[in-house]
């Protein structure tokens, strides 16, 4: 694996940020800013659904308002990643984190349990989904286990959720997957990592993995499009994706080969080119600790927000031009989710909530500790304090 | 805009040990009566400026002494070539060799801190980048070399070479090359070289200490400070604890797992950490010591530990967790004594070899019961940066 940047090349930068740091401001991130009246409205009604565990290691769907506030809570059978919200009906569909063994849907209004999925036998669920834009079609990602090969598998509503449709993702371990504004293709984030249940979550394919992004028509599964990163950069996994009004997709990868390469882990791409890497100040690479957790464009699409959370990094990044625009320390932050053109709302494993403000370029909490128990106005105790997990949705 | 650029990594702290769950997941309702983590900031503000004052400020002192010492005695080295006999010269080496230990010594206690001032300008990766696996500091150094270019070693000029020839293990290489003496007549200017990298440690270290004084300190103490590096006093803990528990990974999984390979037929002593100065071990130890001391809250420097549960990490702990913990270091120490040195060889036969992975398995003890103490005292060092998917 060969290093991608020439260290020196940063120096000039690197004196700059010297001088900024002993003026004490260049770890600002908790500067405080304030949101119009119009905006602060908005902003109460909105419901956030994530993934958490407590400290008793206990897993929970949370329902909460951007304040911290639990409104409802499910328990789990294990942990889950991701959850997102139907887009007409109040449904939730929250994903097992691989190798997945069930899928909840569940009231968004009263966090009560619906229905649960589970896989068919020989495959698990990869931690990711998405309802078809008609609002008809589960799609989700998922492994067949025999052949570690990725599938895409198709389950109508309609049906009660039986699955109409299965394909291949084209690629081992597929991950994110996103629809194009047409409603017709489905962009797959395929890892490239191999894992299989009887090896827990162990990662098998180090040396030879080759991460792809892949379309697909949503109707046939036929291959639309298939992207590499170059050879040089095959334990790049390209795992979790967000696509804009464009069809632009930003990527954020983790990285697998040697914990002292340095390689990118942000890039973009665009049907029928080539994907680009984003370039960023080796410091702010090497502070992403070779990995991303989530990554989300904003309501406008220009701006995309990625979550370093083993670098407690929030980057931010302008899509438009292809740069780095904003980097903050934040504690084990990894679920981000836009918040209109205003920014993001992002979520920690220290149980934090926090809002990324695109204009400001500051970060402020929301919500200092969400509870299971909703205490307000003292410190909850420690078994139900809450760590966010991986990805937060929001709804108005 | 005002980007924040300046971040570093210690590259070697991508940690992916998964346990931090487990761990939580083994809490007793009994155990979890204790105070959350923000019910006792005061607290942790209290550890966290002991900490901070006792541990890293003497630590990040002791090492701006030692690389002052190695720029001192550099010079008088290179000036020794010029114009004594051979015996003097060798004696200079030896007094070279002996500065460039202190130094590394003292990196080594302080080698765990990877957060604050070290993070401006590649600082880490300057003073020792390790490992090496490209050689980039061969390739960097002897560019350095035959080049010849003065400019190159001014201030300024230093600035701009490659980091990896900016520390100690370029120093290293000067030093413990075979035939050293002869190598320093046969290229004269790598001895300007040698002089200009010490000057850089010194430089630099010395800039550490006075930044972690007058920058760092202060945002202990007010840990909640607007523009400050930290949101709060738990904020500020984590950062501080992070560096106790994690680098035992790190010096597991680099500095013994990956020279130890799977087997003893497949083990390879270049890559330990030390290997050309044979100081491998002494490494591990110091590294050991240190975070000993953090946990005790000894003061380094001090010359006699304190007993009393009444210091440092410990005043936040359980008297079983602390003896828990305590008793996991002894044993880590008791299996670095038992290691014949050098390292270098020691992992080439079947006992050292033996003991190395026992030792191996006994970092991981001891980080499960420090990651599990601090998590029980309510501080979660990571959840989703412990394990991401």
């Amino acid at each position: 694996m060969a290093f991608v940047w020439v260290l020196t090349a940063e120096m000039e930068t690197n004196l700059f940020s010297r001088r900024e740091f002993l003026k004490g401001i260049a770890y600002s991130a908790l500067a405080p800013y304030s949101l119009s009246a119009a905006m602060k409205e908005e902003v109460n009604k909105l419901q956030l659904y994530s993934a958490a565990t407590d400290f008793n290691g206990d897993h929970w769907l949370v329902i909460s308002n951007i304040k911290g506030e639990k409104l409802n809570k499910l328990r789990l059978p294990s942990r889950a990643h991701q959850v997102f919200k139907h887009s007409s009906l109040e449904m939730l569909c929250v994903v097992a984190r691989r190798p997945g063994k069930y899928i909840s849907l569940v009231h968004s209004k009263t966090g009560t349990l619906i229905k649960t999925l589970f896989p068919s036998a020989g495959y698990h669920f990869y931690g990711h989904g998405l309802f078809s834009n008609d609002g008809r079609y589960l799609v989700t990602s998922e492994n067949h286990i025999e052949s570690a090969e990725g599938r895409i598998a198709v389950r109508d509503r309609l049906s009660g959720f039986e699955i109409v449709n299965q394909f291949p993702s084209h690629g081992i371990g597929p991950h994110e997957i996103k629809l194009t504004t047409d409603g017709q293709t489905l962009v797959v984030a395929n890892g490239g990592i191999k894992t299989h249940p009887g090896n827990g979550r162990a990662k098998l394919n180090l040396s030879t993995m080759r991460p792809s992004l892949v379309y697909l028509n949503l109707s046939t599964g036929k291959l639309l499009e298939k992207k590499r990163l170059p050879t040089s950069l095959h334990q790049l996994s390209i795992r979790h994706i967000d696509i804009n009004h464009l069809d632009q997709v930003v990527i954020a990868m983790q990285y697998q080969g040697d914990r002292t390469d340095q390689v990118p882990l942000m890039a973009v791409h665009s049907r029928g080119e080539d994907i680009r890497l984003l370039n960023a100040p080796v410091n702010t690479y090497l502070a992403m600790k070779h990995y991303c957790g989530s990554v989300c464009f904003d309501a406008s699409g220009k701006f995309a927000a990625a979550t370093s959370p083993k670098g407690d990094r929030l980057t931010i990044w302008d899509i438009s031009k292809e740069q780095l625009i904003d980097e903050v320390r934040c504690r084990d932050a990894c679920g981000v989710a836009a918040l209109d053109n205003q920014g993001f709302v992002v979520t920690s494993g220290t149980g934090k909530l926090y809002h990324y403000s695109i204009k400001h370029k500051a970060v402020q909490t929301l919500a200092s500790f969400v509870s299971l128990n909703q205490v307000i106005n003292e410190p909850p105790n420690l078994p139900e304090r809450m760590a966010w997990d991986n990805h937060l949705s929001i709804s108005t | 805009m005002h980007l924040v650029y300046i971040l570093l990594i210690y590259l070697l702290s991508i940690g992916s040990v998964a346990y931090a769950n487990e761990v939580a997941a083994k809490l007793t309702n009994n155990q979890t009566k204790r105070l959350t983590a923000d019910q006792n900031e005061s607290a942790w503000r209290k550890f966290n400026i002991t900490t901070v004052k006792d541990y890293v400020i003497p630590a990040y002192k002791k090492l701006a002494m030692t690389n002052n010492d190695l720029y001192l005695v550099t010079q008088s080295f290179c000036h020794t070539l010029i114009s004594s006999n051979k015996d003097q010269k060798k004696a200079e080496l030896q007094i070279a060799k002996d500065a460039f230990h202190n130094s590394m010594d003292a990196w080594q206690y302080i080698q765990n801190i990877n957060f604050g001032p070290i993070e401006i300008g590649l600082r880490h990766h300057s003073i020792q980048f390790w490992p090496d696996k490209k050689n980039h500091i061969g390739k960097q150094l002897n560019k350095l070399i035959t080049g010849g270019d003065v400019n190159a070693l001014t201030v300024d000029g230093f600035e701009r070479n490659s980091i990896s020839v900016k520390g100690l293990p370029a120093i290293e290489r000067l030093l413990f090359q075979k035939g050293a003496l002869e190598q320093f007549k046969n290229k004269p200017f790598s001895c300007e070289v040698l002089q200009g990298i010490s000057r850089y440690l010194s430089d630099t270290s010395a800039s550490l200490h006075d930044e972690w004084l007058t920058t760092m300190l202060p945002q202990f103490k007010d840990a909640k400070q607007l523009d400050g590096y930290f949101e709060d006093d738990i904020d500020a803990a984590t950062a501080l604890l992070k560096t106790l528990v994690e680098p035992i990974e790190i010096i597991r999984d680099l500095k013994l797992d990956r020279p130890l390979g799977s087997q003893l037929d497949k083990s390879k002593y270049k890559r330990l950490e030390s290997w050309r100065s044979q100081r491998s071990l002494l490494n591990l130890q110091l590294n050991i010591q240190s975070l000993e001391l953090f946990f005790m809250g000894t003061e380094v420097g001090a010359s006699s530990k304190t007993t009393g549960n009444d210091k440092g990490l410990r005043l936040l702990l359980t008297e079983s967790e602390i003896v828990d913990i305590q008793n996991n270091f002894k044993i880590v120490k008791d299996e670095l004594h038992e290691i014949q040195a050098p390292l270098e060889e020691a992992i080439l036969t079947v006992s050292g070899y033996q003991t190395a992975k026992s030792l191996s398995i006994s970092l991981t003890q001891l980080h499960k019961s420090l990651e599990g103490a601090i998590t029980h005292s309510g501080i979660r060092l990571g959840f989703n940066s412990r394990d991401g998917d």
